[in-house]
């Protein structure tokens, strides 16, 4: 009895292995130096250097920056629409405006998001170019996730938990929304995989954390890609 | 013993949820101006020779630094908003 409460304890916090679907978007750069490989200690193992643009104060992970997503029970369409949603997240990654909307957030005069793991802006932002989900826990300058889609009658724009690296986007929203709109919500989702967290009642500070606050950075940057 | 697993899978599953906060939400939607000014500085980049940064990023942000004297006002906003100061 005690040993089968402690292996499902054990099996719902870890990671759910799910069928994947015929349908797949992923995209993965071949090698201009993009450090994907990590090794067995989980650190990145440089490739080739990957050149900095002149004129700009951008690392060459902003520029790097992929995506590998797969996408579970889409239609051709939506597909579509989320594969547009994800070059947005890749382009918004790419812009000194979004480094400088992270880096430079204020909340009550202080220059920190809530719910900050004790990291710095600039710490959150380094996380966001790592790009080390909690249950991949490897620096490969990639967004790692699955993707599907359900329906639901209430305010919930979209969900995950910590055993899984799979977020849940709801088609009462997902079907209205731009394309930077699900671009937002995609990365809000992912962040949560990456550790972040936020109060789970509509609080005056949550938007303010991490998923809310880079979310909405985002979705507003990306608006600039439609 | 089933409601006592029950009870279990519920509390180790921490759900995070988006929920939607309906008036910034639609502060990130954008607008037909805000897609029609994005839409217009974009054409008077390729116009001027410039790939999409959705083909090549890298290309792109190196003709934009180019050619950003020729763009209309707005446009070298926009740019300069999202890749920073023309040096």
């Amino acid at each position: 009895m005690k040993k089968l409460i402690a292996i499902f304890l054990m099996m719902s916090l870890f990671s759910v292995s799910c069928n994947k679907s015929d349908r797949g978007s992923s995209s993965k750069q071949d090698a201009q130096g993009v450090p994907v490989i990590g090794d067995h200690e989980n650190n990145i193992v440089p490739g080739p250097p990957i050149p900095t643009p002149t004129n700009s104060n951008l690392p060459a992970l902003a520029l790097s920056f992929d995506t590998n997503i797969t996408l579970v029970s889409f239609t051709a369409a939506q597909e579509e629409k989320y594969n547009k949603a994800i070059e947005i997240v890749k382009l918004v990654v790419a812009t000194e405006k979004f480094k400088n909307d992270v880096v430079n957030f204020t909340y009550n005069g202080q220059k920190a998001f809530i719910d900050n793991k004790s990291r710095t802006n600039q710490q959150i932002y380094q996380t966001i170019l790592d790009a080390a989900e909690t249950l991949k826990p490897i620096k490969n300058n990639t967004m790692d996730l699955e993707v599907q889609l359900y329906y639901a009658a209430n305010t919930v724009v979209g969900y995950t938990n910590g055993g899984t690296r799979r977020i849940w986007v709801n088609t009462k929203f997902f079907n209205s929304f731009k394309e930077n709109s699900v671009a937002g919500n995609l990365f809000h989702e992912w962040l949560h995989k990456l550790g972040y967290t936020h109060s789970s009642s509509s609080t005056p500070t949550r938007p303010y954390s991490v998923p809310y606050a880079v979310g909405y950075m985002m979705g507003n940057i990306g608006k600039n890609f439609l | 013993m089933k409601k006592l697993v029950i009870i279990l899978t519920l509390l180790t599953s921490l759900m995070a949820q988006a929920s939607i906060d309906e008036a910034t939400m639609k502060s990130t939607e954008a607008t037909s101006g805000e897609i029609k000014t994005s839409r217009s500085c974009f054409k008077e980049l390729e116009i001027l020779g410039c790939r999409h940064p959705r083909e090549d990023l890298d290309q792109f942000r190196s003709c934009m630094r180019n050619v950003y004297s020729s763009l209309s006002p707005s446009c070298q906003k926009m740019v300069t908003q999202l890749y920073g100061r023309r040096n």
